[in-house]
């Protein structure tokens, strides 16, 4: 009896956590306009930071972007040559048109090789036993790197 | 005229993947690691040809040795099938990887007791008799009977994996030769494999550089050994035709 009772609380404690983790994921919405495609209101209604998300794409735990793409971050070297430069990417995206990038480039361009930092996880094929339920980025991460790509209006 | 001509032509081109030139993997290396590669007493990786030699030559409780048909150096290999496999083995019916192969013969021709996939003997017979063969042009048959095998290897290189959702096409060909992060994209070709590699200070197979892709992507990795990794080896190898074998190659 004791036993069961145990198991009753650890199945349900385990299911909340389920239960929990699914309803992490912050549903989106994309608008499209001709050639152009927006997700308008921030993931979860939050936030970004600049400062965050500017530390967020160098760090390789988190979106390393500059994995695949150059940036004005001199500070880091070994940037990558994969995606475009995204000196003036704020010049030639809006916030909104930035965000569905990050959320899932396949979107847009369903040949791309840029990961969908905030595309539902049941949607990603073998996904590892590791990242079960779990997006690439956060909701708040994803903010903090679109706040911080909204800045970059270099021309060169 | 002309028209006709191109009719003709139409199945040939359309059958003819976009393979690209192929480009080992040795040429992505710098110099220092070259020279590692090129000087037999500085290869890591000849420590497991050695090995692999002295295996070949082991009698073992059966009294009979690799070496009783194929000479104590290995020299009465046929170099040539070395650099044509995986290929359809008429006498097996069905393709079979070089590893399989030499299981085949391990339990056939020396009696003994099948071996798992990659198994250390295995791997070791199966770095000596590649180091054979090195600098053979590899020559792998694109083979109708195998053709489900060259299917699924298309499909799973074409295929997108795990949170990454990359594809190996992706990386080592049409981004072959750029820059991610600090390192250069290669075509992943598997000419030099086994390979020694630093990363991990060991000898690592080809099926096992397969598993490290998928975690790299975030994905549930397939079997050593099972049909998933020989077909994808299998589409390799034909991808690689032209290259000579460089095993055992080292890598970072």
């Amino acid at each position: 009896m004791m036993n069961f009772k145990r198991f009753a609380v650890l199945a349900l404690v385990f299911w909340l956590g389920e239960a929990l983790a699914q309803d992490d994921y912050c549903a989106w919405q994309l608008r499209q306009e001709g050639v152009r495609f927006y997700i308008d209101e921030p993931l979860c209604g939050l936030s970004g930071d600049v400062a965050r998300g500017r530390q967020a794409v160098i760090d390789r735990e988190q979106g390393n972007c500059l994995a695949c793409h150059r940036m004005p971050i001199t500070e880091a070297d070994f940037h990558g040559e994969i995606g475009p430069p995204l000196h003036d990417v704020a010049l030639r995206y809006s916030e909104a048109e930035i965000r569905v990038r990050i959320v899932d480039e396949k979107l847009i361009n369903p040949d791309t090789i840029m990961p969908g930092f905030y595309r539902h996880p049941d949607d990603n094929y073998r996904l590892g036993a590791a990242f079960k339920g779990k997006t690439f980025l956060s909701a708040q991460q994803v903010e903090d790197i679109v706040a911080y790509l909204n800045t970059l209006k270099e021309t060169y | 005229m002309h028209r006709w001509l191109a009719v003709l032509l139409l199945p040939v081109i359309v059958f003819a993947e976009d393979l690209p030139e192929p480009i080992s993997g040795y040429d992505f290396l710098g110099p220092e690691m070259r020279q590692i590669q090129d000087d037999e007493f500085l290869n890591p990786g000849m420590e497991a040809v050695e090995a692999g030699h002295e295996l070949f030559n082991w009698p073992g409780d059966e009294e009979r040795a690799c070496a009783d048909c194929h000479g104590a150096n290995g020299d009465k290999l046929d170099l040539k099938a070395i650099a044509a496999y995986p290929r359809f083995e008429t006498r097996y019916n069905r393709l079979m990887t070089l590893q399989e192969r030499i299981n085949a013969c391990w339990t056939d021709n020396l009696d003994r007791f099948s071996l798992v996939y990659d198994d250390e003997k295995l791997l070791l017979l199966e770095t000596f008799v590649r180091n054979k063969a090195k600098g053979e042009v590899i020559q792998v048959l694109n083979d109708e009977r195998a053709r489900d095998m060259y299917q699924l290897g298309a499909l799973i290189y074409k295929e997108r994996f795990g949170q990454m959702g990359m594809t190996c096409h992706q990386c080592h060909v049409v981004y072959q030769g750029r820059y991610l992060r600090g390192s250069k994209l290669t075509q992943g070709q598997t000419n030099g494999f086994p390979v020694y590699r630093f990363k991990s200070d060991r000898l690592t197979s080809l099926h096992r550089r397969y598993n490290e892709c998928f975690v790299q992507l975030r994905s549930v990795p397939y079997e050593v050994g099972g049909e998933e990794y020989r077909a994808l080896e299998y589409y390799m190898a034909i991808m690689s035709n032209g290259l000579k074998i460089e095993t055992p190659g080292v890598r970072h």
